[in-house]
């Protein structure tokens, strides 16, 4: 018992270390109805490309609450820079939605699309 | 981001990650201490400040390299073990300093190493004079070990023709007031024997006792919790506390 147990635990140990390290891949998938930040952003898009700016700030919302989520979730496994980098973008597109402004918004939303592939 | 959570999740995992692989590496690199040694745990030590606070880049990639110098690490240990040739090329040979009292300043020159610190070193080793050495060698660890000359070397009891007597360990019996029967078994004694010392000495619960050993000559050595020390030898100067 005691020889399993000083196996066990370190290998436990290392196990649960690697799926923390290694988490962020799969720990920005969506788990509930409100957190697919991806789809939102790309519903953004849409309203976007559609000149719909009231949908296109509600669905802003929902990606924001869905951003707050993960990041938590994630923030043990990716680098900072990348957390404060999707940050920004979606502000620059809210700051996009309030002017208006198509072409910015459209510009950020695929800097997202890049840094959300990557991250993890 | 919660940067102190995730420091104090990072710094969790890199404190058990090294307890993990120092047990892993084992004993062999605080004994011998080479060069390469020192570095190579100096460049861990910096990895693994790097895991837990570098929250600029990820914790896996640090963790990766952590694990790439343990696994190097050990694997030399084994390629050591192996190959005696390899180990030598690995850890450098034995150098000898001081032959018969006269300094070789060929290999002293090879090892950059000054007489002043060749001094220090045979000083260290209670050798104060140079014509004392027979041989003195530089380790690859850093250390200089020193025959002394027959005539200077102390007396052994066999040299007296004194017996021998077998020599053992001290075996402790109690500590903290907690009893460990395993090494009572070991001297071939048991708790009553134990007890029976303990209230020779006016011990009446083994909460009094701190420390009981066995000592190699057969004594029973006991240190109680309750010191009874008077203040004659209190060597600090002002009331304190400090």
């Amino acid at each position: 018992m005691k020889k399993f147990f000083i196996y066990f635990v370190p290998i436990l140990f290392v196990a649960s270390s690697f799926i923390i390290m290694t988490s962020g891949s799969w720990l920005k998938e969506p788990f509930r109805s409100d957190d697919d930040l991806a789809a939102y952003v790309e519903n953004i898009e849409s309203n976007v490309r559609e000149e719909n700016w009231e949908d296109a700030n509600k669905e802003y919302n929902r990606a924001r609450k869905a951003w707050e989520l993960i990041k938590i979730r994630i923030q043990y496994s990716v680098e900072r820079e990348d957390i404060v980098a999707i940050n920004e973008a979606l502000f620059r597109v809210e700051g996009g939605i309030e002017a208006h402004d198509s072409q910015a918004i459209l510009s950020e939303i695929y800097y997202f699309y890049g840094l959300w592939r990557e991250v993890g | 981001m919660q940067e102190s959570l995730v420091v104090i999740v990072r710094a969790s995992i890199t404190f058990f990650t090294i307890l993990l692989y120092a047990r892993l590496i084992g004993k062999q690199l605080i004994g011998n201490f080479t060069m390469f040694d020192y570095i190579n745990g100096i460049t861990i030590g910096s990895i693994a400040a790097t895991l837990a606070t570098d929250l600029s880049s990820k914790a896996l990639v640090h963790w990766i390299a952590l694990t790439v110098f343990i696994v190097l690490t050990i694997l030399l240990q084994f390629i050591g073990l192996k190959s005696r040739y390899l180990s030598k090329i690995q850890d450098s040979e034995p150098v000898i300093l001081m032959q018969k009292g006269n300094i070789l300043e060929k290999n002293l020159l090879k090892v950059r190493i000054t007489k002043d610190e060749l001094m220090q070193q045979l000083r260290s080793k209670d050798v104060f004079s140079p014509v004392e050495v027979e041989i003195a060698i530089l380790e690859p660890d850093g250390t200089l070990s020193v025959l002394p000359k027959s005539d200077y070397q102390t007396v052994q009891k066999k040299d007296l023709h004194v017996p021998a007597e077998p020599v053992k360990l001290t075996t402790e019996l109690i500590i903290d007031g907690k009893v460990i029967p395993q090494n009572l078994e070991q001297r071939q004694k048991n708790e009553d024997w134990l007890m029976d010392q303990l209230k020779i000495r006016g011990v009446k619960s083994l909460k009094e006792v701190s420390y009981a050993a066995l000592l190699p000559n057969e004594m029973f050595y006991l240190d109680k919790v309750d010191d009874n020390i008077s203040d004659d030898l209190n060597i600090s100067d002002y009331d304190g506390p400090y």
